[in-house]
């Protein structure tokens, strides 16, 4: 029989409250483990040998890493996803605070729903409307004579703003749940100083939703580098590698060209990429708290 | 007297800036729900406004043509093992985390976020390799695992947070009337924390409806195929017919629109409350 989870745990031995949890924490765990863990190690392993998936793998240093960042197309992969990170820290963000603060402001709930819907919606739908909608002999590409996702110059971008389309009600859900715990006196305070709306956003809002909106820039900085349906749903990374980015890239070397290593050195870019946001949120959060 | 003549003003451009957020939101849903109900001709003529006859059929013709059958078949049972595999592993780790005071519990707080950040880029191609030298490619369950694998970290705290709440007292209590640790969990702790199991359920849900990556690379098999790879693969198949391909998205999406409209308030709390860490 567990012992009862009770206050009279914290009394038990180290050893049997281990005993305890185990069988909670286990099936998860090993799970967890099993499947992200291990094979996320073991891809960093990869990285350095080179594989095709069914011969037997040949240890090659970094060679692999020498491979890919003398590859042409991995440098614009690189650059497409630099520009996608600068495009989705500042555009949806921006709309999502605006969106949080009217929203705040008016206490408009009705329209939150709306707004959010988007989010929920699986990316190849997402994908297959905004195809059409670009598409140049039908949709809205008909109407204004222009094919976005056939252009190289312009796919990149047609692809982020349907992206942007599911993704700033997200924002502006965060932000204004975040919104929520501010305090009414503070507001209250600064109309009696007679603050304009903009004051009001850039003195109090703006401030007090400061560790949110951190957390949510360095959380995008992450997920900017792991795209990956939004190409796979649209271009495919074409026209001419003008949408590849590292993630598709990735995904054609490991499943296409079956270069298993290169692929795996690719995806622990796409981490190491994912942990310097990690420790530009550390590095800003702590430094905010200084100040 | 000014001033209130002008926050009124300031409310009209409020309004006005909420409104055209909303259109904006639903306009793009707007050109796909008239696309999926006009004939072709009437689509072809006139792209952006209303159909001039209502073509339902167009919905039948792409479930059935689609052989999407098959695919909402897929997606369901993906969805309700991953749900089933989640309500098993997670509410008790869950549960744990917040109830079993050890100090190791931050160290596994810790690591469960640091898994939400890990791309599934980093480990599919080894997990892959592993899958189909063990069978495990082309087959539902082991999906659903990795589905569990890749969605509790999220679930356990989301879930830890509501039990958190819970009074120990309220536990005890129950304990000292001679109930077991099963029954005190279900009939004190679960009620409580309710909310957040709900919550779990219907991003887990949608999460495992909407993934694309990961079928796409352990299911290729139309047999065992989910709707979104599906609805990926219509486009090679009815390269013109967009009030099928339009229709068969809808379709594919309304499931988790209908949870959405029934439960936009658990979707939108839940999934905030992952931004909410700072």
């Amino acid at each position: 029989m567990l012992p009862p989870l009770t206050r009279n745990m914290r009394k038990l031995k180290k050893s049997k409250k281990w005993v305890a949890a185990f069988p909670f924490l286990a099936p998860a765990l090993i799970l967890n483990i099993g499947i992200i863990m291990l094979p996320s190690m073991a891809t960093v392993f990869l990285a350095f040998f080179e594989w095709s998936g069914l011969d037997i793998p040949q240890f090659v240093g970094i060679r692999n890493f020498v491979t890919v960042f003398a590859d042409p197309l991995f440098l614009k992969s690189l650059t497409h996803n630099i520009v996608w990170t600068a495009i989705f820290i500042t555009v949806p963000v921006a709309m999502g605070l605006a969106g949080a603060e009217l929203l705040r402001r008016t206490r408009k709930e009705l329209f939150q729903p709306i707004y959010f819907f988007p989010v929920i919606l699986p990316v190849v739908v997402i994908g297959l409307i905004w195809r059409y909608i670009y598409h140049p002999t039908r949709g809205l590409g008909k109407v204004f004579g222009v094919s976005p996702l056939g252009q190289p110059s312009t796919a990149l971008y047609a692809i982020a703003f349907a992206n942007i389309w599911a993704w700033w009600g997200f924002l502006c859900a965060v932000f204004y749940s975040a919104t929520q715990s501010i305090s009414k006196d503070l507001y209250e305070a600064v109309k009696l100083d007679g603050a304009t709306g903009w004051q009001e956003f850039r003195y109090i809002t703006l401030p007090q939703i400061a560790p949110t909106l951190i957390f949510m820039e360095v959380m995008t900085i992450i997920w900017s580098f792991q795209v990956f349906d939004w190409i796979w749903v649209t271009t495919q990374g074409g026209p001419a590698g003008s949408t590849e980015l590292l993630a598709t890239l990735l995904y054609k070397k490991a499943f296409y060209a079956y270069k298993m290593g290169e692929a795996s050195a690719i995806g622990v870019l796409i981490s190491l990429f994912g942990f310097a946001g990690v420790g530009l949120y550390y590095y800003l959060s702590q430094k905010g708290m200084e100040v | 007297m000014n001033r209130t003549r002008k926050s009124s003003s300031t409310d009209y451009v409020t309004r006005f800036v909420l409104l055209f957020l909303a259109l904006y939101a639903l306009f793009p849903l707007y050109i796909a729900v008239s696309a999926s109900l006009k004939s072709r001709a009437d689509l072809f003529a006139n792209p952006l406004g209303l159909p001039k006859e209502l073509y339902l059929s167009n919905y039948a013709k792409a479930f059935e043509t689609g052989n999407l059958k098959q695919a909402f078949f897929n997606s369901s049972l993906l969805a309700a093992g991953t749900v089933l595999g989640i309500l098993l592993t997670a509410i008790p780790a869950a549960y744990a985390l917040a109830k079993i005071p050890l100090k190791s519990n931050s160290l596994l707080v810790g690591y469960y976020f640091f898994c939400t950040t890990i791309p599934q880029q980093l480990f599919i191609i080894p997990l892959y390799l592993t899958f189909s030298r063990f069978g495990l490619t082309n087959s539902l369950l082991g999906l659903i695992l990795i589905y569990i694998a890749v969605f509790s970290p999220f679930s356990i705290l989301l879930m830890r947070s509501y039990f958190v709440g819970i009074p120990n007292e309220l536990i005890e209590a129950a304990l000292i009337d001679g109930a077991s640790m099963f029954q005190a969990f279900w009939r004190v702790v679960f009620p409580v924390a309710r909310p957040g199991v709900i919550t779990t359920v219907v991003i887990v849900s949608m999460w495992s409806w909407n993934n694309f990556l990961l079928p796409l690379t352990f299911l290729n098999q139309e047999q065992v195929m989910p709707v979104t790879v599906r609805l990926g693969m219509l486009m090679g198949k009815w390269s013109a017919a967009w009030e099928l391909i339009m229709a068969s998205a809808i379709t594919g999406a309304l499931p988790i629109a209908i949870l959405f409209a029934l439960l936009h308030r658990r979707f939108i709390e839940g999934l905030a409350s992952t931004g909410l860490k700072g």
